[in-house]
């Protein structure tokens, strides 16, 4: 990789901030960076995952499935953001479906070849591990406040629930989901 | 809590994080991290504190509550040896988000943030298990809250009915309380 590349990518993705150079150089060495067309399938929900994937450039959304086939955006991801992080922790199916809203450029973290690094201990996949960490945090606080918001104050939400779901009941014709 | 080497080696045997390291690497480790005693009913952190150490639960078993209200405390579960504590302050460096409890008499390694960062630094593997370790249970716990969040959108019955009975709650303690002060009061004025 060049100077420039080095660069450019250095500063585009904060996950590689407490890599150094060479550090750098061995994750791009089991990554593969490429050009994404608009609406590209980044990942897919109840799929594998097969590793992480930066913006390097571009645009994608984070949406997941409810039920009966609706559906809810949950994020827009721009450059640095990553995706897909959860499949280097463990082998659990991809929880939403990632797709760019315009061309980009993403650079793919493969799982297999992470999970070698990590097998010999490399301090670079360890690094890697370490910047995932506290994004793992940050989402595990804003759901659990999210969740708690709902239970702390239950009558407001016992309203906007009862609301939300007649709207449905009316669409659906009926008030439970099947599982 | 003084422990001599051997000791401490006969404490982290079969405790799965230590597991694959060196004597050595286990020696020097065991200098660095600090045995800690407590017995039943004594506190290891408390909800809200600033945390720079986790705990790894070499003996007995601890309980871990949610503070919900000043008298009133939620008891997520119970872990025993092998289980980490503080783990999510340490990276995140936040206040703790439980409050764990010895329930019986607990031997327990603290490692403080400042010594994880030098492990780490210095290429340890057991800082580095130590990593994978939390990395796990976070993910773990981002996919159950995930779970959880999803189940209260797609489970509108169940949802209701939940937040019917917290309503409920909420009406009792209202009208006990108002219950109580008005029988004290009556009780003042007999007493007169």
């Amino acid at each position: 990789m060049s100077n420039r590349d080095y660069e450019k990518l250095y500063r585009a993705v904060p996950m590689f901030k407490q890599l150094t150079r060479e550090e750098v150089d061995e994750i791009v060495s089991i990554s593969k960076m490429f050009k994404a067309p608009k609406d590209f399938v980044l990942l897919e929900e109840g799929k594998p995952g097969h590793g992480v994937y930066i913006i390097v450039q571009g645009e994608a959304e984070i949406r997941i499935r409810l039920y009966q086939g609706d559906e809810q955006h949950l994020a827009t991801l721009g450059k640095g953001d990553v995706v897909g992080e959860m499949s280097l922790i463990d082998d659990a199916p991809v929880s939403a479906s990632v797709t760019t809203t315009g061309p980009s450029v993403v650079l793919h973290i493969e799982k297999s070849r992470f999970d070698e690094l990590r097998a010999q201990y490399r301090p670079a996949a360890y690094k890697i591990m370490r910047a995932i960490a506290p994004m793992l945090c940050e989402r595990l606080r804003a759901i659990n406040e999210r969740i708690g918001s709902v239970f702390k104050e239950p009558e407001r939400h016992m309203k906007l629930m009862e609301a939300r779901y007649q709207r449905l009941a009316t669409h659906a014709g009926t008030v439970d989901a099947p599982e | 809590m003084r422990l001599d080497p051997q000791q401490m080696l006969k404490l982290v045997d079969g405790i799965e994080l230590f597991d694959g390291l060196s004597d050595r690497e286990k020696n020097t480790l065991l200098a660095i991290v600090r045995a800690q005693e407590y017995s039943p009913g004594e506190e290891l952190c408390r909800e809200g504190d600033r945390g720079f150490s986790f705990f790894i639960v070499c003996r007995g078993t601890v309980a871990i509550y949610k503070e919900i209200s000043a008298a009133n405390r939620e008891c997520l579960g119970e872990i025993g040896p092998g289980s980490m504590i503080g783990q999510v302050s340490l990276i995140d460096g936040k206040p703790r988000s439980a409050t764990v409890t010895a329930k019986s008499r607990v031997i327990t390694l603290e490692c403080t943030r400042d010594d994880f960062e030098r492990l780490f630094n210095a290429g340890s593997p057991f800082a580095f298990k130590i990593l994978e370790q939390i990395s796990i249970h976070l993910v773990a716990r981002v996919r159950n809250a995930n779970m959880q969040l999803y189940k209260l959108y797609s489970r509108p019955t169940e949802t209701l009915m939940k937040l019917h009975s917290l309503c409920m709650n909420i009406q009792r303690s209202i009208s006990d309380t108002y219950d109580s002060i008005n029988l004290s009061d009556m009780d003042f004025d007999g007493g007169l």
